[in-house]
């Protein structure tokens, strides 16, 4: 048995990593893309594109983050699966490495989440960007 | 529970360092070397130290004339550069590789002579950086080497020694990156799965991936600015179409999360100290590990926010601010479980915990005046005051120095084998603490009367004259608590009690051991149960893991052995060969430090020369030995443990250790390109100037080759499986054969642009990511030679040796193949688009 691939559970070892790190991908990932429009996207015709009093810049950017937001949600409810499916142990942490890495991801995932929440909000305060 | 005596002298042998001078570069052992990382870097603290006193003595008074401009600014930008190039990272890399193996219960890190190459790099790119005193040029652009300040125009050949010292230290930092993810990865004693682990080793995990990304960065950074200053390329000259913003991105997107990579382990320390003395388990243990994370991730997002007022886009400043006060919340996070886990319970009051409360103290107040410079319009107030000099101090040397002095005093008892003074002891704690204080709270004030950084002097007119004048008196004092800790340190050496295995009664593996650590470390592998395994019972192993460490206890004799373990079991995987005492890492830096000098003296064949001896020195290191296949092929351990001993795929240290490398050269990769589209965001017309674009018609061809190679290696790999030798052969004559027409097909697209990478900023960015491609495909093309090589010659044996050879040639062309493909869509294809 190649211990790389050991599912508890019936939990699958890529359930969990995604689990885990999910979350912070999706931020990254999200961080990486609105840097990039945010220095990119006063090139036309972005900011000449106006919708309900934000540019096209402001939309795009607004875009990425809610898309990075449902992201790192579903990583936070994988965890959470893989989590409930994991039994209790008796080991004397009273955890197993799966259960462990589902519950911490869960919270990562999280938090991941509320912070691309966060850093969302400043979008409204420039609508009209460029 | 100390270590066994062995019972085999041969055992005790093969893992002793060899004696003697010439033993000195053969060294290869985690503890020797971790202990020259810590005592090289501790010697240039002091250098620092001393260099922060002068200016100190400078700013005592108004309008002092003891140091002059010029001197100043070379005295400043020695100090910081020291502090944070040459000590802080260095220092808790030692601390790194002495302990962590310890800790996880391996006997010793994944790649030993990485660990060597390590520190001789480290040590050679020090020695660099110092010796612009003697040659009277000293670096003074700052530790940052801002542009244009650090270009050929505006600074002299000290920025030369800057950079590629600079250039030598981070490459030594990578090393012991990629050394530590590995090691921590695969290398755990069987039962210490992930939530296991110690907070220390959690730490150095994520610090390991950081410097990874960080520091390659910082690397392919210096090197652009190092074309710019030697070769003429115009990357920073805003003139030719540069961006002197292009170093600020790049720089400060190493230098932030550089700051963390300090403070991480440095958290770490304290996390394993605290509760040692609060006598209980750390607080919410799951909490932490995600205060890391969050921290090592969030880390990558705050580079903005050292250019608040460089001009860039308002909303891109608000992103940034956003980020900077998130990681307050990790910070936060760890702080109350620190303090959680020493409620209740009246901890133990010895000196490392001192420590521990004197960094709480200073760390939150640092941290709250971080939180402060976050906010923008605060910021553009006190940008370059002295408030930012009293933020990083706090920072700096209350989150990161105090925990470095509460784990010497704790740890040093396992390092020497000797206590050190608990009078003393709080006789260093004391004088720091207060001294720490006097001298940089004032700061706080004086930033905010305008004192400006990085100025020799100020005006009468200011008011701050008495400020100053207790700031350099705090200096002082601080710099006599380091002294008394000096002395306490030697003195313990001399005449101090023996410290015991476990001085502390503390519950991680590393107090498992006598004091000092016998050169094998442990005797037997241990196993773990649980987070605190000393202070829990015997643990109950599975029967893979009892064969196993039974089989390795106190053996084998003739070459140095560890067990492997799987990522997040810890279950035991493989026996893993460690190799020997060896000079070859550090020729190989020598040769490295000789082609730097023939940067600095513009003798490029002497360049030359130390590229090709580094090169040569490489690839001796790195060729299989058939000796020690052989030795390995009819070792019993393999047998007696029911583990192979050569294996493959994400079993073997090796296919790790490529992804490590993969990651650093596509970080490297990536670099390029993002400076490839900022100058062309800022630039008029693209490509600059009169240039034509770039043709499509024989690059696509050369490219096309690149990318049909893929097959030929994929047919490779699958042959082997199937055990089809031929196939195997012809797959990689092909790749080969098609990757030397790429090569070739490189060169002449390089030979065909009828331009000088010196013309303009697109010009440079063009060459340098061509010539960059050019270098990955001849690696490629070497490791697939080596394992075409392999094959004719140890096919017969169908080891896993061979297999894990061919993976990670495979690994490795897979992303030349990719980064092929990137080049030719950024280079070729994006000028096209409008």
């Amino acid at each position: 048995m190649d211990n790389e691939t050991i599912i508890e559970d019936g939990v699958r070892p890529w359930q969990l990593w995604i689990g885990l790190l999910g979350g912070a991908i999706a931020w990254l990932v999200r961080f990486l893309l609105v840097y990039v429009i945010a220095e990119w996207g006063c090139v036309p015709p972005l900011p000449e594109v106006r919708m309900l009093g934000m540019t096209g810049t402001a939309w795009l950017l607004l875009l990425v983050s809610v898309a990075m937001f449902v992201a790192a949600c579903a990583a936070a409810v994988l965890a959470h699966r893989s989590a409930r499916t994991h039994r209790q142990d008796a080991d004397d942490d009273r955890t197993t490495p799966g259960r462990f890495m589902a519950r911490t991801g869960l919270l990562l995932s999280a938090l991941f989440a509320f912070i691309i929440l966060v850093e969302t909000i400043p979008i409204f305060f420039f609508t009209s960007h460029c | 529970m100390a270590d066994e005596t062995p019972r085999d002298d041969a055992f005790t042998r093969v893992w002793t360092s060899p004696a003697g001078v010439s033993g000195w570069f053969r060294t290869v052992n985690n503890r020797p070397l971790g202990k020259r990382f810590m005592l090289t870097a501790s010697i240039f603290f002091l250098l620092g130290g001393v260099l922060a006193l002068l200016l100190r003595v400078q700013l005592a008074v108004s309008d002092n004339d003891f140091l002059g401009p010029d001197v100043y600014n070379a005295i400043f930008t020695m100090h910081g550069s020291t502090m944070m190039y040459l000590f802080a990272l260095p220092f808790l890399e030692g601390l790194a590789l002495y302990l962590v193996p310890l800790m996880i219960g391996s006997r010793d890190v994944a790649f030993p002579r990485l660990t060597a190459f390590g520190y001789w790099t480290y040590l050679f790119g020090a020695v660099t950086f110092y010796a612009s005193f003697f040659v009277g040029t000293v670096p003074d652009a700052g530790w940052f080497a801002y542009t244009p300040l650090s270009t050929a125009e505006h600074s002299g050949l000290g920025v030369d020694f800057f950079l590629l010292g600079l250039s030598l230290v981070e490459l030594s930092g990578i090393s012991a990156g990629a050394e530590l993810a590995v090691t921590i990865l695969k290398l755990r004693a069987p039962g210490m799965a992930l939530h296991r682990m110690p907070v220390f080793v959690w730490a150095m995990l994520v610090v390991a991936v950081m410097i990874l990304f960080a520091f390659t960065t910082l690397l392919a950074a210096t090197l652009l600015l190092e074309l710019d200053r030697s070769v003429g390329t115009k990357f920073f000259d805003p003139e030719y179409g540069g961006n002197s913003l292009l170093w600020q991105h790049l720089f400060w997107f190493f230098g932030h999360p550089e700051v963390y990579i300090a403070f991480i382990p440095a958290a770490g320390v304290i996390s394993m100290v605290v509760p040692v003395f609060a006598r209980k388990p750390l607080a919410v243990y799951s909490l932490v590990v995600i205060a890391l994370v969050v921290t090592g991730f969030v880390s990558f997002g705050l580079w903005v926010h050292h250019m608040f007022t460089t001009g860039l886009p308002a909303l891109s400043l608000a992103f940034f601010a956003a980020a900077s006060l998130m990681i307050a919340l990790a910070s936060g996070a760890q702080v109350f479980a620190w303090i959680a886990t020493l409620w209740g319970r009246r901890p133990a009051m010895k000196v490392p915990l001192l420590f521990v409360i004197g960094f709480l103290i200073l760390f939150v107040a640092g941290g709250i005046t971080g939180v402060m410079v976050a906010v923008i319009p605060f910021d553009w107030q006190v940008h370059d005051t002295f408030f930012v000099v009293a933020h990083f101090h706090y920072v700096l040397i209350g989150g990161v120095v105090f925990p470095v002095m509460a784990g010497l005093h704790y740890w040093l008892p396992k390092v020497t084998g000797r206590m050190l003074s608990e009078t003393l002891g709080r006789w260093s704690f004391w004088l720091t603490f207060v001294g720490f204080n006097v001298t940089f709270f004032p700061m706080h004030v004086m930033g905010f009367e305008g004192m400006p950084r990085r100025v020799y002097t100020y005006p009468a007119s200011l008011g701050i004259d008495g400020l100053n004048l207790l700031a350099t008196a705090g200096a002082f004092v601080l710099a006599l608590g380091f002294l008394v800790f000096l002395y306490n340190f030697v003195r313990s050496l001399r005449r101090a009690p023996d410290a015991g295995a476990n001085p502390w009664e503390a519950d991680t593996l590393e107090w498992s051991v006598d004091s000092p650590p016998p050169p094998y470390a442990f005797h037997t592998p241990p196993a773990v149960r649980g987070r605190n395994p000393l202070w829990q019972g015997p643990p109950e192993t599975s029967e893979r893991a009892a064969y196993a460490r039974s089989a390795l206890s106190g053996a084998p004799g003739a070459w140095r052995a560890t067990l492997v373990t799987d990522v997040v079991h810890a279950e035991p995987q493989a026996v893993q060969y460690l190799p020997g005492p060896s000079a070859a890492p550090a020729l190989v830096s020598a040769g490295i430090l000789v082609a730097a000098v023939g940067v600095l003296a513009d003798v490029y064949l002497v360049t030359g020369v130390g590229v090709l001896f580094a090169g040569m020195m490489l690839v001796y290191w790195l060729w299989p030995k058939e000796r020690v296949l052989e030795m390995l092929r009819r070792s019993d351990v393999a047998f007696e443990a029911r583990l192979p001993v050569l294996t493959h795929g994400t079993r073997a240290v090796g296919w790790w250790g490529m992804i490590t490398l993969i990651t650093v050269l596509a970080t490297t990769l990536g670099v390029l390109f993002f400076s490839y589209f900022y100058l062309r965001l800022y630039s008029d017309r693209w490509p600059q100037g009169d240039l034509p674009d770039p043709a499509l018609f024989p690059s696509a061809a050369v490219f096309l080759a690149l990318l049909a190679s893929a097959a030929p290696m994929a047919l490779a790999g699958r042959s082997l499986r199937r055990d089809h030798r031929r196939r195997t052969q012809l797959g990689l004559a092909g790749a080969l054969l098609l990757g030397l027409a790429t090569l070739g097909g490189l060169l002449y697209l390089v030979a065909e642009i009828d331009f000088l990478p010196q013309v303009n900023a697109y010009a440079s960015a063009f060459y340098t990511t061509l010539w960059y491609l050019c270098a990955l495909v001849v690696a490629g093309l070497c490791l697939n030679a080596a394992a075409l090589v392999g094959v004719r010659r140890r096919y017969q044996d169908r080891e896993d040796a061979l297999r894990l050879q061919l993976q990670v040639t495979s690994l490795f062309w897979s992303f030349v193949v990719l980064a092929g493909a990137g080049v030719f869509v950024v280079l070729y294809l994006s000028p096209y688009l409008a």
